[in-house]
């Protein structure tokens, strides 16, 4: 499934929803909001609040996070190769992996919110990579990880499908074999990437269809 | 006196023994037609006439036929001299060389030797042939006759055992060019050839489909630019609902 970049510019800006795969949630209480919102109508949960939270700094976003050093080179070498091809053939995408020691009652998901948030943009290359970056989140300290997206692959990429990919690597990422674990995640993670680059395409041949039959636009 | 001269005599014939020049290094080159007469003994005729059999057989034969003409007998022997010519001359083939000595009533002598492939037939059959060919060379009374009569019936000897030869192995299935290709020098030479060739088509196998897999790869996939989704103040991220816990023993989903 490829297309032509130079096709790709200044294309029309699409609705989200047309191919949006999963409910807009909370994080900090999980309610599914219909429609995007300020701050959440049932916790009041925002990013201003959780700044407040987060009382230091979040490190910039680059492709490993690992302050504890749980990924040594000879292990990033390796990831590397499969995150290089995975931006390869789908340049737009960026994936940073973050492994970290929460707090027990800190939710991978609310930090993920954060870090991906508050985390300061100092170009517009970043401005723009910043929207299709995905962010692993795995915390070693309680066993758990989660998955970020930014508002642009977000459409494409469904929480329940990101989700079985973590859940395949559990064994894995048990043993802190995060080499492996990340590993597989991204080799997933980039056929899950085919299958939605299929889908869209699916979803633009439609439109267009629509629009020639109406004679309009497309 | 006389004891010093035939002392000096002695010394000088060792001498011109020791520094007379080998006849067959003088001989140099195989003759181009198959005749060797430097002196001219054969008559033009009849020199020219075995000549063009020699040249007309050279197109269906591999075994030459030499004729070399001395003015005089060789220290080592005239079989032996011929059989040192036709070694030197034919490189390897089968051959046979008829040997005159000019003034020799014994003349001519003949020699001949299988190559490798004529290994089957053994040194009776080559002594018989010889023989056979010098029988019916002495049938002639003159010498010149005779040297032609022998050499080409020594051709003819050879021909037939040249024949015989390919005949059996024809027989046997091929078991000729088995013999030939069966040698180990042959199969490695075989085997490597085969080898480069196939390791080749592979590089160039690897190579097609690798720039067929890149050229797959292209340029990328370049998602539809939509709508962001804002939500929850956050500039870049809506957040998610992708968690795993991995002591939970089953999914959450």
């Amino acid at each position: 499934m490829r297309n032509d970049p130079k096709a790709l510019l200044g294309r029309e800006i699409l609705n989200a929803q047309d191919f949006a795969q999963s409910p807009m949630v909370c994080p900090g209480c999980y309610f599914s909001v219909t429609a995007p919102v300020e701050q959440c109508p049932r916790c009041h949960f925002s990013g201003k609040r959780l700044v407040d939270k987060y009382v230091f700094d979040a490190p910039d976003l680059e492709r490993y996070v690992d302050p504890h050093g749980y990924l040594p080179e000879r292990s990033r070498g390796r990831i590397d190769q499969v995150l290089d091809d995975l931006e390869s053939d789908f340049p737009q995408v960026r994936i940073s992996i973050c492994i970290v020691d929460l707090l027990a009652e800190v939710d991978p998901r609310e930090f993920g919110f954060w870090f991906f948030n508050a985390s300061k943009v100092y170009s517009e290359t970043e401005a723009q990579r910043r929207a299709w970056t995905v962010l692993l989140a795995l915390d070693d300290q309680n066993a758990r990880a989660s998955v970020t997206k930014g508002y642009g692959i977000e459409p494409f990429l469904s929480d329940a499908s990101l989700e079985e990919l973590l859940w395949n690597e559990r064994e894995l990422f048990l043993e802190r074999d995060y080499e492996a674990g990340v590993f597989n995640f991204v080799e997933g993670l980039e056929e899950l990437l085919e299958s939605s680059a299929a889908r869209a395409e699916k979803i633009l041949k439609k439109r267009r269809r629509f629009w020639s039959r109406k004679g309009g636009r497309r | 006196m006389t004891r010093l001269k035939a002392f000096f005599l002695c010394l000088l014939s060792g001498l011109s023994c020791l520094f007379a020049q080998d006849p067959l290094s003088a001989m140099g080159e195989p003759p181009a037609k198959g005749v060797y007469d430097p002196m001219g003994w054969l008559e033009v005729s009849k020199k020219a006439e075995l000549e063009q059999r020699f040249v007309e057989r050279k197109e269906q034969s591999k075994a030459p036929i030499f004729v070399a003409v001395l003015p005089q007998r060789p220290t080592d022997g005239s079989e032996s001299l011929a059989r040192r010519l036709g070694r030197k001359w034919a490189q390897g083939e089968t051959w046979g060389v008829i040997l005159h000595v000019v003034g020799d009533a014994q003349s001519p002598w003949c020699a001949a030797e299988g190559a490798e492939r004529l290994a089957a037939a053994s040194e009776d059959e080559m002594r018989q042939a010889t023989q056979e060919a010098m029988r019916r060379a002495f049938l002639q009374p003159d010498q010149d006759v005779r040297v032609m009569v022998g050499a080409l019936e020594l051709a003819v000897e050879l021909d037939a055992l040249e024949s015989r030869y390919r005949n059996q192995q024809d027989l046997s299935g091929g078991s000729a060019l088995s013999s030939i290709t069966g040698s180990p020098g042959f199969f490695v030479q075989r085997v490597v050839v085969i080898s480069v060739i196939l390791l080749l088509l592979l590089i160039i196998v690897i190579n097609v489909l690798r720039s067929n897999r890149e050229e797959d790869r292209g340029p990328g996939y370049l998602f539809p630019e939509t709508s962001h989704r804002s939500r929850f103040s956050g500039p870049w991220s809506g957040g998610g609902d992708a968690l795993v816990r991995f002591t939970d023993l089953k999914p959450r989903r």
